[in-house]
């Protein structure tokens, strides 16, 4: 159990929803979420597939401990073939859709083909029902949510949906559900635009059950017990992820104005600090922590912008809470555009989730354009008359709501910065890999970030490895090839269980492995749960490779690779990728041209 | 004096590990929409609130049940209802001002906090202290 | 002779009181080192901290070596961590 062992697909060309028994012959080799994901999407797709048509295939799927006691269980992933990058793409998110999913009993929701019309899906339990999406179509990702749940008469329907961003492609769409969470990166929420489909409205009644419930409920009780004594879990819940950004200002590894430079000055305006602090008229940023479903550290920013702010002093729809400041956001509203106005910053952020964008592309996108403007490649007359200086805080929330409204330059920063850089001709500026964005941390001063950088399947990405420890005790790229395989791997199991990644301070593959083992049939010690993860991430790239990619794709910008930092503790440093990579393919048990070895294919069941 | 679960609004993250702690008590399986605590969410999120039976004095479901379904526990104070004794006439169900006993289409019979017979689990699993049972 | 220490995230909680927000000047020993500092200060134990110096990283092993001398400035901050 853990399973619902049941999945839904829907063929939304001929409107035609099957109910099917999940394969459990490949739950038991991939777990959930993110690996069982991927392998569905492997058999259901060529990886060569045009990402926005038909064919691609969107998979939504929750993990075996999605919708249980787990800490932090209500992870969902959304898989298919990213626009943003051309690779696999798998984001996934909190809130409380995913769990409200598998109560209505799937595992997994399978969407293909495109939909003649705008519609919706609505899932009650058994009743499952493709609806058009009248006059929805068009609307933002909050009042979709508020509409749906009013059409139902359920207020306790969770949606999943997209905004304009989506249906009209902005290549960085996310999918949002409550609000304010999002399956955020490599536009998701873009092929679901593209397959006509606005929300996933779901309703749950039937439960989920776990194969030993009293063993389980003891490491519940264990494992929270873990969460609580942890100091880093406990700064979490106090002062949410952006607790970070002071440290990496110390450190030096904060992207400023386009990765020009690695530290900000005026981080101090946008710190938790900052969020907690009450101004002279009474404001004060932070209004309370969330948590996602079932989560007990609650890391989740509820914030509200000061009515008096220039942003919405005349827009009274803005005057209420909503989701605040994160650490990914605060980087990509902040440092990396040069602003410093934290109501700026919030309102951006009120924006993306209303709109439905990665917050990281778009921060990073737009400091490409900053560049191009200060450079003077673009001008006033590319840009809808603003200026486009970095630190203009006006010039981030205008073009913000731009581009979730598709209009104008908006239109142009849609494209994401690989490509808009490529169309003015300064592909260099472009701060990403396959496409995708940085997230928060400069690859000169954190080496083996960057190395996960380069290989991150889904392009740049943050959240599927984890050296910070060997990234603070060294500034070389010595000894990181390692742990990066080895963290990318346990996060990919991780990621497949339908439980958080911020758990991981916390608990290790041992914690993770014994609550699958009591939740679910087969025998899933460490080493086998550990194994489904590098199972997980080899399918993944064989997915990439099948799609064009090559060796050379896990590369930097030269920015990193030949641009020392200018300042902060890797003050002159470069990327050490160039040593670090032919290491890594190595510990993967992967040939120099980055392609898994038969041997590894073969030990791993592929 | 019984001893009552305290409900502190401002405490809430609205995380649901008391629904699914209810549920697991009482149904054997993670499933918040069979929970007898409920948290509701107002506010974009800003605001949440657990609600249950606050095991009132005058005990209106007591009285309206007409056979007598409904009894009080005399170590906890706890209104139980006796489940081969509940028809699913739902009389209850109107007789209570707050909304905490509920129809349960699966069972034709109502369900409502019991306090877990004196231990109840929506406070053990609160994280945040929202839930005190004192 | 006197440091800055400046103390991130919720490990200001150890600067004594005199502290603004998650800074504090210390009057220290001469020659002090960051680990006897963060002793002295009741940081519990534990490598995994993110010291710097003068903006230069001071790795763990580091920690019980370097001297400090006056107007030195230490930051201490929990471990870095995605998010
Ligand atoms: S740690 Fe944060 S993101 Fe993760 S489940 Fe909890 S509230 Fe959600
Ligand atoms: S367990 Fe506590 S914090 Fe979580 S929703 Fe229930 S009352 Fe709120």
């Amino acid at each position: 159990m853990g399973w619902q062992k049941q999945i839904l697909r829907v063929d939304l060309t001929n409107g035609s929803v099957h109910k099917e028994p999940l394969n459990m012959d490949w739950a038991q080799q991939y777990l959930g979420e993110r690996g069982l994901a991927t392998k569905y999407l492997w058999e259901l797709m060529d990886p060569e597939t045009d990402p926005m048509s038909p064919d691609n295939v969107l998979i939504f799927a929750t993990g075996p401990l999605t919708g249980t006691m787990a800490s932090t269980s209500g992870r969902y992933a959304v898989v298919t073939k990213g626009p943003l990058t051309g690779a696999i793409a798998c984001s996934n998110s909190g809130g409380k859709f995913g769990a409200e999913l598998k109560y209505a009993g799937y595992d997994l929701l399978i969407l293909q083909g495109k939909a003649p019309q705008p519609s919706y899906l609505y899932i009650a339990d058994d009743d499952v029902q493709i609806i058009p999406a009248g006059d929805l179509w068009g609307a933002t990702v909050w009042r979709t949510e508020e509409t749906l749940k009013k059409i139902h008469h359920d207020p306790q329907i969770k949606v999943a949906s997209i905004g304009v961003a989506g249906e009209k492609g902005v290549m960085y769409a996310c999918v949002i559900n409550d609000l304010h969470r999002a399956a955020g990166r490599s536009g998701v929420g873009t092929v679901m635009g593209s397959k006509n489909l606005k929300a996933v409205a779901a309703r749950g009644t039937k439960g989920v059950r776990v194969e030993d419930p009293q063993r389980f409920m003891e490491l519940v009780k264990e494992t929270h017990q873990l969460l609580k004594e942890n100091a880093g879990v406990r700064e979490m819940t106090e002062l949410g992820t952006n607790a970070m950004i002071d440290a990496m200002q110390d450190f030096g590894g904060l992207p400023t104005r386009n990765f020009q430079e690695v530290q900000f000055e005026g981080t101090e305006k946008i710190d938790p600090a900052a969020m907690m602090e009450t101004r002279p008229n009474g404001h004060r940023n932070l209004v309370t922590n969330k948590a996602c479903f079932g989560c007990t550290i609650a890391c989740g920013r509820i914030a509200h912008i000061d009515k008096e702010h220039f942003t919405i002093v005349n827009r009274k729809e803005y005057w209420h809470a909503s989701g605040g400041l994160e650490y990914e956001t605060a980087y990509a509203f902040g440092p990396v555009v040069g602003v410093d106005d934290i109501d700026a910053l919030t309102f951006a952020s009120f924006l993306m989730n209303e709109h439905g964008m990665d917050p990281i592309s778009f921060g990073v996108t737009l400091a490409a354009a900053m560049e191009l403007y200060e450079t003077g490649v673009i001008s006033k007359q590319d840009t809808d008359g603003v200026e486009l200086n970095f630190g203009n805080a006006e010039a981030l929330t205008v073009m913000a709501e731009k581009t979730g409204k598709f209009e104008g330059f908006g239109q142009v920063l849609g494209l994401g910065s690989k490509r808009m850089c490529e169309k003015y001709g300064h592909p260099e500026l472009f701060m990403g890999v396959k496409g995708q964005e940085f997230a928060g941390y400069d690859s000169r001063a954190l080496q083996g970030m960057g190395l996960g950088y380069a290989t991150s399947n889904r392009g740049a990405c943050h959240l599927k490895h984890d050296t910070f420890a060997e990234d603070m005790e060294d500034q070389t790229g010595k000894g990181k090839a390692l742990p990066c395989k080895e963290t990318q791997d346990a996060t990919a199991a991780l990621d497949s269980t339908g439980i958080c990644l911020f758990t991981a301070g916390a608990w290790g593959s041992d914690n993770l492995a014994r609550q699958v083992d009591a939740a679910c049939e087969g025998d899933w010690s460490t080493e086998r749960f550990v194994e489904t993860g590098e199972r997980v991430w080899t399918l993944e790239r064989m997915f990439n490779l099948k799609a064009g990619f090559t060796a050379k794709d896990d590369t930097l910008p030269e920015r990193m690779l030949n641009t020392p930092a200018r300042s902060g503790t890797a003050k002159g440093k470069i990327s050490e990728l160039d040593k670090m990579l032919p290491e890594y393919y190595t510990v993967r048990g992967w040939n120099q041209d980055g392609e898994p070895t038969e041997q590894t294919l073969h030990r791993l069941g592929l | 004096m019984y001893k009552s679960l305290v409900l502190d609004a401002d405490k809430c993250t609205s995380c649901l590990q008391c629904e699914m702690a209810c549920s697991m008590q009482h149904e054997g399986m993670f499933n918040p929409a069979r929970s007898r605590i409920k948290v509701f969410e107002f506010e974009h999120g800003a605001r949440s609130i657990p609600y249950t039976c606050t095991q009132c004095e005058e005990a209106w479901c007591l009285h309206a049940c007409p056979t007598s379904a409904i009894v009080i526990n005399q170590c906890t104070g706890a209104k139980e209802v006796i489940n081969d004794k509940c028809v699913g006439c739902k009389v209850c169900t109107m007789a209570c001002p707050y909304g905490t006993i509920n129809f349960q289409a699966s069972s034709g019979k109502v369900v409502k906090c019991d306090l877990c017979g004196g231990d109840p689990q929506c406070a053990v699993a609160c994280p945040t202290g929202a839930i005190v049972y004192q | 002779m006197k440091i800055t220490v400046k103390a991130g995230g919720l490990l200001y909680e150890y600067l004594p009181p005199e502290r603004t927000a998650n800074r504090a000047t210390l009057e220290v020993a001469e020659a002090a080192t960051p680990a006897q500092i963060m002793r002295d200060l009741g940081f519990p134990a534990d490598a995994s901290y993110l010291v710097i110096v003068n903006g230069e990283l001071v790795p763990a092993e580091q920690r019980a070596k370097l001297q400090l001398a006056d107007g030195d400035q230490l930051s201490i901050n929990p471990p870095l961590k995605g998010g």
